[in-house]
């Protein structure tokens, strides 16, 4: 039928289209690329590449003192900088058998907890602004200075602080503090709830969300997800319920946990444990014990041989701190286990199969920050 | 002697027209950065000028004054060209609106129909943005926005047709003056809000910008351009802004109406046009925008629909009445 | 579809649009910063005429600072520091330096402004690094972990 010179349709070389979601992209986290095979609109594989943002904290910390390499611990998740700290010194406190007295460990869950209010808010306002909104980020930003002026007052920074220190807290908290965070939480949660009106309930946001990258719990397990995430897909497994540390024991607080799974339900979460969060500092504010802020600890820090791996329920997920010491003033190997790195592995499972679009929400609802990532 | 005082007549109310476009472009450019400010609890632009009027003139000249970069690998005529064609559909559309009674820059029969026909040009102009770009991201962006533009024409003609049914005519003064006892909005509310929503995809205006997603690809067909290029798109996409809006407002809000002096009118017409601007703007703050297959769904499964539902019953609504009355 | 969570969404943004703008308009106002913000370290002084300085160049600061912007150089026999440099441009403000001072001798301000042309603006020598008032007040040596009473 064909004459023999003809190229039949069939034969051409055809490939899918490779688009590259470059370093440089308003919607990526970060400094984080992408590249995608597309099909017309649907993606058919994603390829992360990560590394853009690495320093090289592992080895850094390998020539310096404990003390010396606490204020780079700030600078991992940079949103919630004060769950590193106190993941950190959690794990040199139990090389070394120290405990810290009742009134730093409540010091440092109030800092943990406003720390996850703030990060909280700054996902609102990138979720937003995934699905195309610019209103949310700025609302979400403007509540956040209220939180950074408590802890410009306290802690003495506002992203990153080293406040926490091996041992208790670095300084007292002022009495004005109990009065900005009054001051806070009357106006909050009107203001929480008004611009829950305009994203969660907004029916074109909903469309745009829900069954939207469904994750089932099996398929988590594999993948090694924590924190808001795993909550999202209905499994109730939260850190500070299951290992307490640091006094959580002693307030009451529920754990929200989501049905469908889907990049709905994830916010939703993370919207409710604003609350909780709020709920948690009112408590350890009202019932703050007296005494001292910081326990008796050496001069020069040189824990025993041994190796320790802590974790704590940071921001994102489950931080944690592996550390073998062999003696000396500085850490034989420092490991650090982010919740962001295993997040990002996820994407190409989570997004395959769906539109361009979606997986730039997949991938926010995620709430990877790549000084986490990168390390 | 006549045929030149004709031909110099028409040039002054092409460059009339022409300032007209820009100066109104300029001014919606600085309105929409104030009020998505003040909407945001911030202050917009506030340096250069009193409340920062001056703004978007030092960013026009800025853009103009940059350097011109083609880069390699385009198609030229197409990326040279894509936003010269632009504005042209914007400026014809221009020279047919109506301001008052009597102001009109050309006054012909079918003008509505002309309008809307030659808004249908601005897709090419895009296409070719679009394509000749050398870029991933613009030949995305180029695509979703000529899928997009397709769709929404046809529900925005339906529901411009029943005004036509009611009034008459399509002549866009006659129109306005058959809106003396009622203004259509009130029998055509089903139409009003057809016609709002397919006009904002037609302008790619959030909730429907996907051509321009930023938060995805970028600036989509925009990417590649810059310099006065990039100035041209954008202020084509305030142009047809304005247009539509006063389409909207001469169509359903009663255009001049009830005044029938000269500047009154005017006044009164572009009081109405920019109280529809402003809702534009306000959506544009509000609302994050639709996924690709979800519009298409909305324009072919819900707009369409409703538009031809629309215009069934308001010619059985027409033609009763008309029975009625006898005529 | 459409319906009442987008009128709610309008609502919202119609209410910020008629409330009080919340920006400080930056260089003709600025915020208030409370007395433990971050700001550039510099040494405490006894007297002005002639300086005098509480550091007594024991190098304790240069050897505990993660980044190593401090340069301390002290002849024998002497109770001052000859040579005292911060590198402001390394400077991460971790406050390990105030921290571990056994003098009280250094101090934050909350001075945060500052440009400069190259990284040498940046390296600030003794001199500029002295504070402006005077700390007399007489206290016992802290021990670690303790913060230092502020100066009058």
């Amino acid at each position: 039928m064909y004459e023999e010179n003809e190229i039949l349709l069939d034969d051409l070389p055809k490939d899918y289209m490779e688009v590259n979601f470059g370093p440089h992209h308003p919607s990526t986290h970060g400094v984080f690329r992408f590249i995608a095979k597309i099909d017309g609109e649907r993606i058919i594989d994603i390829d992360p590449v990560i590394g853009y943002l690495h320093r090289g904290i592992e080895k850094i910390a390998e020539n310096r003192t404990y003390m010396q390499f606490k204020p780079l611990v700030d600078r991992l998740d940079y949103t919630g900088a004060l769950n590193n700290e106190l993941c950190y010194c959690l794990a040199v406190e139990k090389l070394m058998d120290i405990e810290a007295p009742p009134r730093a460990q409540a010091i440092r869950v109030i800092c943990a907890e406003l720390n996850r209010i703030a990060a909280h808010l700054i996902f609102f306002g990138a979720m937003g602004l995934e699905t195309g909104a610019f209103t949310p980020l700025l609302f979400g930003f403007l509540d956040r200075e209220t939180i950074l002026n408590i802890f410009e007052i306290m802690a003495g920074g506002r992203l990153t602080f080293n406040y926490i220190t091996i041992g208790g807290v670095r300084e007292d908290i002022p009495p004005a503090v109990r009065t900005y965070f009054d001051k806070f939480k009357k106006e909050f949660p009107v203001k929480l709830k008004r611009y829950e009106e305009l994203i969660t309930g907004n029916e074109i946001f909903i469309k745009r969300l829900k069954n939207v990258g469904i994750l089932k719990k099996e398929d988590l397990f594999n993948w090694g997800a924590s924190g808001p995430v795993l909550r999202g897909s209905g499994v109730k497994f939260d850190i500070r319920k299951v290992e307490p540390y640091s006094g959580y024991e002693k307030y009451d607080f529920d754990i929200p946990v989501g049905t469908n799974g889907d990049v709905y339900d994830r916010y939703l979460v993370r919207m409710e444990e604003i609350k909780q969060s709020m709920r948690i500092v009112a408590q350890a504010l009202d019932n703050l014990p007296s005494g001292d802020f910081t326990a008796k600890v050496p001069r020069v820090i040189k824990p025993p041989e041994g190796e320790v791996y802590v974790r704590n329920e940071g921001t994102k997920g489950e931080v944690g701190f592996y550390i073998v010491s062999k003696g000396d003033k500085n850490p034989y190997r420092l490991k650090i286990r982010t919740p962001s790195f295993s997040h990002i592995n996820m994407l190409n499972f989570a997004a395959s199969g769906n539109y361009i679009a979606d997986a730039i929400v997949i991938l926010g609802s995620f709430d990877t920050v790549m000084g986490s990532c990168d390390r | 002697m006549v045929w030149w005082s004709i031909l110099l007549w028409a040039l002054l109310k092409l460059v009339i027209a022409f300032l007209f476009i820009f100066i109104t472009a300029l001014i919606l450019i600085w309105m929409l950065r104030k009020i998505m400010g003040h909407m945001q609890y911030r202050r917009g632009p506030r340096h250069h000028g009193p409340h920062g009027i001056w703004q978007t003139v030092f960013d026009t000249i800025k853009l103009l004054g940059k350097e011109d970069i083609i880069p390699s690998g385009v198609d030229r005529w197409t990326f040279i060209w894509a936003p010269m064609i632009i504005f042209v559909p914007s400026l014809m559309a221009f020279v047919f609106l109506p301001f008052a009674e009597k102001i009109v820059a050309t006054n012909i029969e079918i003008s509505l129909f002309f309008i809307l026909a030659i808004m249908g040009l601005s897709i090419i102009a895009l296409l070719m943005a679009g394509w000749g770009s050398n870029n991933k991201y613009a030949l995305l962006g180029g695509v979703r926005s000529a899928a997009q533009m397709m769709s929404y024409e046809i529900p925005m003609l339906i529901s411009a047709m029943g005004v036509v049914m009611m009034s008459g005519s399509m002549n866009l003064s006659e129109i306005v003056r058959a809106q003396q006892h009622i203004w259509y909005i009130v029998p055509q509310l089903v139409g009003f809000f057809i016609f709002g929503c397919a006009s904002l995809a037609e302008i790619n205006s959030t909730p429907f910008d996907i051509p321009e997603a930023e938060s995805e690809i970028v600036s989509g067909f925009n990417v590649e351009y810059s310099g006065f290029r990039f100035a041209a798109f954008f202020l084509a996409e305030f142009v047809n802004l304005f247009i539509v809006c006063a389409l909207a407002a001469l169509l359903f809000l009663g255009g001049w109406l009830p005044f029938t002096n000269p500047v009154y009118g005017t006044i009164f017409f572009l009081a109405k046009t920019y109280v529809l601007i402003f809702a534009v703007m306000w959506v544009k703050s509000t609302f994050p925008r639709f996924r690709i297959d979800q519009f298409m769904n909305f324009g072919w499964k819900v707009l369409l629909p409703l538009s031809l539902a629309n215009l069934f019953v308001t010619g059985v609504i027409v033609l009763m009445v008309d029975k009625f009355r006898g005529v | 579809m459409l319906g009442t969570g987008l009128l709610k969404g309008l609502k919202t943004t119609l209410r910020a649009f008629f409330s009080r703008p919340v920006t400080i308009m930056y260089p003709y106002e600025r915020a208030e910063i409370g007395n433990r913000g971050q700001g550039l370290i510099k040494l405490r002084v006894t007297s002005i005429d002639p300086i005098i300085y509480k550091c007594t160049g024991c190098g304790i600061c240069e050897k505990n600072c993660p980044q190593r912007c401090i340069e301390v150089i002290k002849k024998e026999g002497e109770k001052q520091p000859e040579i005292y440099t911060v590198n402001y441009g390394l400077c991460m403000f971790c406050r390990i330096c105030i921290d571990v001072c056994p003098f009280n001798a250094l101090e934050m301000t909350q001075d945060s402004e500052h440009i400069g042309y190259g990284r040498q603006d940046f390296i600030w020598e003794k001199e500029k690094l002295a504070m402006k008032s005077i700390y007399i007040i007489e206290e016992k040596a802290p021990s670690a972990g303790d913060a230092g009473e502020a100066g009058s």
